[in-house]
Formats: structure tokens, sequence, C-alpha cells
């Protein structure tokens, strides 16, 4: 009897789990990155592909190309995956893919139908990273990046710029499913740009974080900025300095810097702070019986730079430091509360906000919660602090460049 | 031998007799001493020579008896305090063999045997399987007496107690049950007893020829005796109320009941900086999980499991894999084996050769195998791995019992992957639940589980106790063989 058991448990075991399926490290591709375009009335999906013998192992540092791509056109992401598979000689995985991106108009057509392949696979980690570009994927993942360290093709310094970035508001394919998935909230992708060869634009120029193309490159890709999506359709384009606001509003700031003009406005004066902290929180509260949004932002930062005539640092000039950062990053947060009202899109969950606290009260307004989003009234509350000036206690004097 | 056997009254009946028995033998001295009062008469003694202490014999028996300071009727008071009265003849000859010399006398069937042997015999030197840092540097040596007087130097007290028993049937050898007075359980005590008295085997050679005897299983691929060549860790593990079984002629001893944390014990836990043993101990812990899963683990990452590592380190590993001729399992064993052989090959040759032989398995061999691509450097980075991890347990018989279960669970995660490895280490675990030596749990303090001994499991309280008993050891086994009692 007992022999029987543990011959019956152990036969279980092996024969239940069926995990027969041998597959050995050399008869495989691996996915890197997938792109997801929408072309000719399908889908075009481009995925790229690792290929080992540059990857920096016995022989060190590759010389070519880490990653080749490969499209394939099909009436469904899923097709396109199992085409790819057939023609590729090894056999596709897609268990290391560590980004998605989607082409402009697959993203204007909605991400939904990509999302629940992605999701139902059980290949595919959760903690992979979702973009969106404003070209063709197909395109983005074919470029040759300079600052994308070549063992990983177009996308290799993606992980690292996802988590360090305060321009665009990086997300994994769990948080965008729980997104999608909720009640009053409307998602942001971070946007990848492939620039083509040009002089940097001088209205940029002050454009915190943002990787501005080299001449010498034929193109560059250029992280910063957010897509906004509406339901699960891209609908408007967040500036670097927009895509921050929001990522204010949605407590997703670390770091960055901040530059400010001078009191007394100049060309090229300007007070530079470096982030050392922020949070920030969007709700919804009711002023006179109406539905008002709030945005409450705390930042505490260091003074990195002044290049103001004007003093500006003394013991009352501390709190106007103070003043002249919060008013700074208020701009930011009401330049993207602006974009997310004209475009319908509730990408701070004020909506997520009022159905938590009153379901009802949100599921009567949750058809025309559009309009209700482009009347109501926004406030965002700045609590700035500046805590080192730095250490310079007597100016330098300088003449002023003519 | 047909004719009962029994001592004569006279020198000449025995001497026949003896000559019988004993006369062809190299070596074998019958030798008549004369003795001056009453004039004529003469004792006879019977010796092996090459065993026997010449000059010392000369000293202490001969020259007296011949000038008269000892006369046969003093016989045996003035001999030496090692004199013993025969009971038999077969009792003598086992004397006699062992290298003492037999006394006899006229006119009396009264015989004596007197200890004036010099055994060949080595001396103390430092142990050498079980170096140490720290602690003291000498190692048992074939002697049982000289190893008893070592373990007395160094457990001064009288609840050392040492016990006689005989082995064997025709050639028969001692073998001393040494203890704690009061600390191991009497069940313990009286099953060691029990199942050294029943050793029938003859020309036993080395006491861990005795572990199978001790061992609750006649098979069993972890081990449940421990073996020690330092008398400081026997005395260590008798204070943790354990018995000792040692054998003459055999420069070891044999520690039961052993539990499962007990292997993981090197003779240096014991002085060394009790935090520092705790990390020490946990590392073994870790280094066993390595040597027995380490080849299994890089076959199931490899065949079975390609989304489990990280992306960067399973291209590296793609990378190397390239064109590598053998799939991962057939590698993995082959490498395995190849190890064990290289390791084998640098046990037995003597040590200016066995320094060659690691230099052409491990540089040579290792180096071409790889740029033949034969195998990748992957593989052989795991085989060393584990080799070393092998190594770093104090155990030899624990390292073993990892060799053996390497191949197990590398054999079963080659057709199954993780549920191989998974079903290997459940097949380990219900072993060792399971197994018991000397009737105490192997796994204790762990199961059953003792949330009180579990520190000293881990070497916490590896140093003798500050008072005498206050050790929280002879608890543990006490308190697991009280558990063994009550199930």
């Amino acid at each position: 009897m007992r022999k029987a058991l543990v011959v019956l448990v152990a036969a279980g075991l092996l024969l239940l789990p069926g995990c027969w399926s041998r597959r050995e490290l050399t008869e495989v591709s691996f996915a890197g990155v997938i792109g997801f375009d929408w072309v000719d009335d399908q889908y075009l999906v481009t995925i790229a592909i690792h290929s080992p013998g540059q990857t920096p192992g016995e022989k060190g540092q590759p010389t070519n190309r880490a990653v080749w791509t490969i499209s394939e056109p099909a009436p469904s992401p899923d097709v396109a995956f199992a085409q790819i598979d057939e023609i590729l000689p090894r056999s596709l995985t897609l268990s290391h893919v560590r980004s998605v991106i989607f082409g402009e108009e697959m993203a204007r057509r909605g991400i939904g139908p990509v999302m629940d392949v992605l999701l139902r696979s059980v290949e595919i980690r959760p903690t992979a990273w979702v973009g969106v570009t404003n070209g063709r994927a197909s395109e983005l993942l074919a470029a040759q990046p300079r600052q994308g360290v070549m063992t990983e093709g177009p996308l290799g310094y993606h992980d690292a710029a996802h988590n360090r970035s305060s321009i665009s508001p990086a997300r994994r394919l769990t948080e965008v499913a729980k997104i999608m998935q909720e009640e009053g909230i409307d998602l942001t992708l971070p946007l990848f740009r492939r620039a083509n060869k040009e002089a940097p634009n001088p209205e940029r120029a002050h454009e915190e974080g943002a990787l501005r193309p080299k001449p010498e490159d034929a193109f560059e890709i250029v992280y910063g900025g957010a897509g906004v999506f509406r339901g699960d359709k891209l609908v408007a384009w967040l500036t670097p300095r927009e895509a921050r606001g929001h990522m204010w509003g949605i407590n997703r700031v670390r770091h960055g810097i901040v530059s400010v003009g001078c009191p007394k406005p100049k060309k090229n004066q300007r007070i530079v702070f470096r982030l050392r902290g922020s949070s920030g929180r969007a709700t919804l509260g009711t002023a006179n019986g109406q539905l008002q949004g709030v945005i409450n932002v705390k930042v505490v930062a260091d003074v990195n730079e002044i290049t103001c005539r004007e003093p500006v640092v003394s013991p009352e000039d501390t709190n106007l430091l103070s003043e002249l950062l919060a008013r700074r990053v208020q701009e930011y947060v009401l330049a993207s509360v602006d974009i997310g009202k004209r475009e319908g899109s509730d990408m701070f969950g004020f909506g997520q906000s009022l159905f938590r606290r009153a379901p009802a009260a949100f599921r009567s307004r949750q058809a025309k919660w559009d309009k209700v989003l482009a009347e109501m009234p926004v406030t965002v509350q700045v609590d700035a602090q500046v805590v080192r000036l730095g250490q310079i206690r007597r100016r330098f004097r300088w003449q002023e460049a003519h | 031998m047909a004719r009962e056997l029994a001592f004569q009254t006279t020198l000449e009946a025995n001497e026949a007799q003896f000559k019988r028995l004993v006369g062809g033998q190299r070596g074998a001295i019958f030798r008549r001493v004369p003795v001056p009062d009453p004039p004529g008469a003469e004792i006879l003694l019977v010796f092996f020579e090459i065993e026997m202490d010449q000059a010392r014999l000369e000293l202490v028996v001969i020259r007296p008896i011949i000038e008269g300071e000892i006369r046969p009727d003093d016989l045996p008071e003035r001999l030496p305090s090692s004199t013993v009265k025969m009971k038999s003849v077969e009792h003598a000859l086992e004397n006699m063999f062992r290298g003492k010399v037999l006394l006899f006398r006229e006119g009396t069937a009264d015989v004596y045997s007197i200890e004036i042997a010099k055994p060949p015999a080595r001396s103390i030197t430092a142990p050498e399987t079980e170096a140490g840092v720290s602690g003291p540097r000498e190692s048992f040596t074939e002697i049982h007496v000289v190893n008893l007087a070592m373990l007395r130097r160094r457990y001064p007290g009288p609840a050392l107690r040492a016990e006689e028993v005989w082995i064997g049937k025709e050639a028969r050898l001692e073998v001393g049950i040494i203890y704690l007075d009061g600390y191991p359980t009497d069940r313990v005590l009286n099953e060691v007893r029990k199942r050294v008295t029943q050793i029938r085997e003859d020309g036993v050679q080395d006491v861990t020829e005795l572990t199978e005897a001790l061992a609750d299983r006649r098979v069993s691929i972890f081990p449940t005796v421990f073996v020690t060549e330092r008398p400081d860790t026997v005395a260590h593990f008798i204070k943790a109320g354990r018995v000792a079984v040692m054998l003459d002629n055999s420069p070891r001893a044999l520690i039961v009941p052993a539990l499962f944390t007990d292997f993981f014990t090197s003779a240096d836990d014991f002085y060394e900086w009790r935090p520092f043993v705790v990390f020490l101990r946990l590392l073994r812990f870790v280094a066993f999980n390595i040597a027995v899963p380490l080849p299994a683990l890089y076959v199931a990452v490899t065949t079975y499991h390609l989304q489990a590592l990280p992306t960067q380190l399973t291209l590296s590993l793609l990378a190397q894999r390239e064109g590598a001729p053998l799939p991962p399992p057939i590698e993995a064993i082959t490498m395995t084996i190849i190890f064990e052989i290289l390791r084998e090959a640098g046990v037995r040759l003597p040590r200016a050769i066995g320094s060659t032989v690691s230099i052409v398995g491990g540089l040579v061999i290792g180096d071409a195998a790889i740029r033949s691509g034969l195998t990748s450097p992957a593989m052989v980075l795991v085989v060393s791995a584990t080799a070393v991890a092998t190594f770093s347990l104090p155990s030899t018989t624990l390292a073993n019992a990892a060799t053996y279960y390497r191949f197990f669970v590398l054999a079963l995660t080659s057709m199954f992957g993780f549920f191989g490895l998974l079903l290997g280490y459940l097949v380990a675990l219900a072993n060792l639940s399971g197994m018991t030596s000397l009737g105490v749990p192997y796994m204790t303090p762990f199961f059953p589980y003792r949330s009180r001994h579990l520190a000293a499991a881990l070497g916490t309280k590896a140093r003798p106790p500050k008072h005498l008993g206050a050790t929280p050891q002879p608890e543990l086994i006490r308190g697991a063989d009280d558990f063994q009692e009550r199930s």
C-alpha cells in the first residue's frame, strides 16, 4: 500500500508537470525587443533578436551588431509570432524580451489587442518595459544608436534610462495592464523618438536630460517625453518638460535638474536646482459643490548654479529661490494638466480617486468624464525647499559676454 | 586439534607442546634460563624474538633469575607489574602472538605472561586529513595504549571511561569504548557494547571497518558514524555525550551517535571565534548545496528553463555553447566523471606526481577541452566550482555522499529539469529524515525539532563548556533519544 502510494506520487510528479519539452540553449533564438506597427491594415511585428556571437562572452567585446531584426506582417500579433518562428532557423523564445515598443499608428489604433496577446503569453516576463515611438517601431528597432551599448542593440540603454529618467514615465508590462484595467485613469507611455540628423534646437537647449542627436550620426534614439492615451488609444504627445510635470503629479520624479530664469530675466542667466527628492499626489476634492482636482507636489532641491547678476543668495533669498523653484514646478505640472484636459485623458487618475471614494458618483459621470475633466478646475500646490546653497560665500566677478 | 590442550607440569612436556604448536614459526624462541638455587633447575621462556625488547628482557627477567635475585618461588611477585597468570593454553598462545613472554617453571602448571614487547610503531605526528589552523597538533597512532594516554591527557578526570572489548574469533583484537560516565544514555551505551561484541570477524585492520557494524543501516549514502584522527576532537565529542570506539592498530576513532550537522564540523570549529564558526558552518551548508546540485542546475537552465537566468547571463552562456558538440546533460556527466577520475588519480599518486596530475588535468586538459570546442568554459567553471565546494566539506565521508547525490540529481535533472532537481532533493530529504544513528534521529535538531539546540548545530556552543556537564549537546542526544523511545 505504502509502496503503491510512493509510486503513484512519483509518477504524478513526473508525468503531470508536462515538462518534457526539452529545449536547449543553442536551439533557441532569444528575442530582446518586440515592436508593433500598424501598416497597410495589418500588424507589422518586428523582433530584435540577440546575435549570441556578438555578445561579450569568450571573445570579449563584440565588433558587430549584437542584435538583428526581423519583421513580419500578419493579421494578428500572434500569427506574426508564429510566422517569424517558422522563418527562423531556431525557435523563437520571448522569455528574455526586455522592451515592447508600439509604433505611432499602432498606438493611435489601440494597443488593447496587442496587450491581450502579451499578457496571455507564458513566456514574456511581466517586468518587460513598454514604450511608444513617434514613427514606426520597426525603424526604431533597426536604428543603431551611439548611446546604446552595442551588446543590446538599439534599446540597450533603455533599462538604465527607464530607471533613472525623470522626463519619461517608465512603465512595466504589468503596470500598463493594471492601468488599462482600472477605472478612471488613463495610460501614459515613455516616448522613444528616432531623431534624424539635425542641428541641436536652441529652443530645447534647456530641456533637462533630453538626449540630443549628434550631427555626425545618421539618426539617434532620443528618450524623453511621453505618449498620452485615452483608453487604449494614443491621443497626444508630451514634451519632456510636460512629461516631467505629469510625472510629478503621479509621484514618479526622483531626481533631475530644474532650471529657472533669474528674478530679473536676462538671456543666459539662470539658477539651476538639482533635485534631492520629490513626491507628488493627485486627488479629487470638492469646492462649492463642484469637483476640483488638487495636485500636491513636494520638492527638495540644492542650488547647483547661479549665473544671475543680481544677488539672490541671502537669508531672505532662500525664500525667493524656493518661490522660483515652486513656480517652475507648477508651470510644468499645469502644462501637462492642460494637455490631459484638452485630450480628455485622465492621466493623473482623478477619476480613479473619485471612483475609490464614491463609485456611484463616478459611474454617473463616467460616460461624459472627458467633459467633466475639461471643465474641472485643477489646482497645483507646490511645497519647494531649497536645502543647500553651495559653498560660495562671495560671488565670482565676471564680465558679461558680448 | 584433536587433543585437549592443557599446561603440563614438566618443562620438557610444556616445551614439547609449545614447540608443536608454534615451533615451526620464524622467530619463535624457546630459552631455558638456569636458576642458581637449586642448581641445575631451569626456567623456560617462550617468545617471538622479533617483537621483543631484548635488552629489557635481559635486564628485567633473565639476569635477575640467573643471578638469583628472583627465585622461582618468588614468581610472579618479583616480576614486572604487567605479569598475568595464564588461564589456558589458548590464552597463553594469544598473549604470545601479541608479543608477550611466556614463563614456565618446573613442577607446576602455572604459566605467566610478561609484557616486554616492543611492537613496531610510529611516533605521534600532526593530523594529515584533518589539518587545522588552531588547536592541538597531534593525531592518533596505531598503538591503542598510546591513543588512550593521549585521550587521558586531554581529559584528566575520573569520568573518562575506557572499556575493553575483544572482537574476533581466533585473531582477536582489542576495541576500546570510550565515553564520559553519565554523559551518553544507557541505551546508547548498551547498544554500542552490543554491536561491538557481535563482531566476529578476524583480522580487522582499521576501525573504519567497524563502521558498518555500528551504523543503523548497512547501506546508506550519508555517513552515520563520524571518523576522526584527532584526540582533541574525540575529547570534544565525548563531552557532548557521544561514545568513541577505537581499535588497536588503527589511528582513528569512530564517534557515535553522529548527527547530520556533525559532519559539517571541522577541527578548528572548537577553537575559533564563535561568530566566525557560525559563519563557517553556514558556509559549509551552502557549499554542500553547491556541491550536490550545481552541474544539475547548469543542465536545467541550459536545457529546460531558458527563462530562469538573467538575459545577459543567458546570452553569455549561449555564446559559449555555440558549436559545442555534446548536449549539456552528456557534457555535464562526462565532465563530472573526468573530474572524479582526476581527483582519484591525484589522491592515489605520490605527492610529487600528484601535483603533476592536477596540472595536466586542470590546466592542460581543461584548456585543451575548451579550445578544441569539446566543452564550454561555463561547464568547466561549473565542474571546478563543484569541486571546490566538495573540497570545502570537512568530512570526506560527507563529500563522498555529495558526489553520489550529484550524479543522482544530475541524472534526474537531465530527464525532468527543475522537477528532477526537486525530486532528487525530496528523495534526499526523505532519506535523511528517516535515518538514525544508534537510534538517535539523524536530522536532530531539525527533525525532531529542538529549537534550543539549533544554536549548537550552528556551532555557537561548539566550544567546551565552562562547567562540566553544562554543555547542551548531551541533552540534545538525550532529548532526541527520548523522542525515539516515546515514538
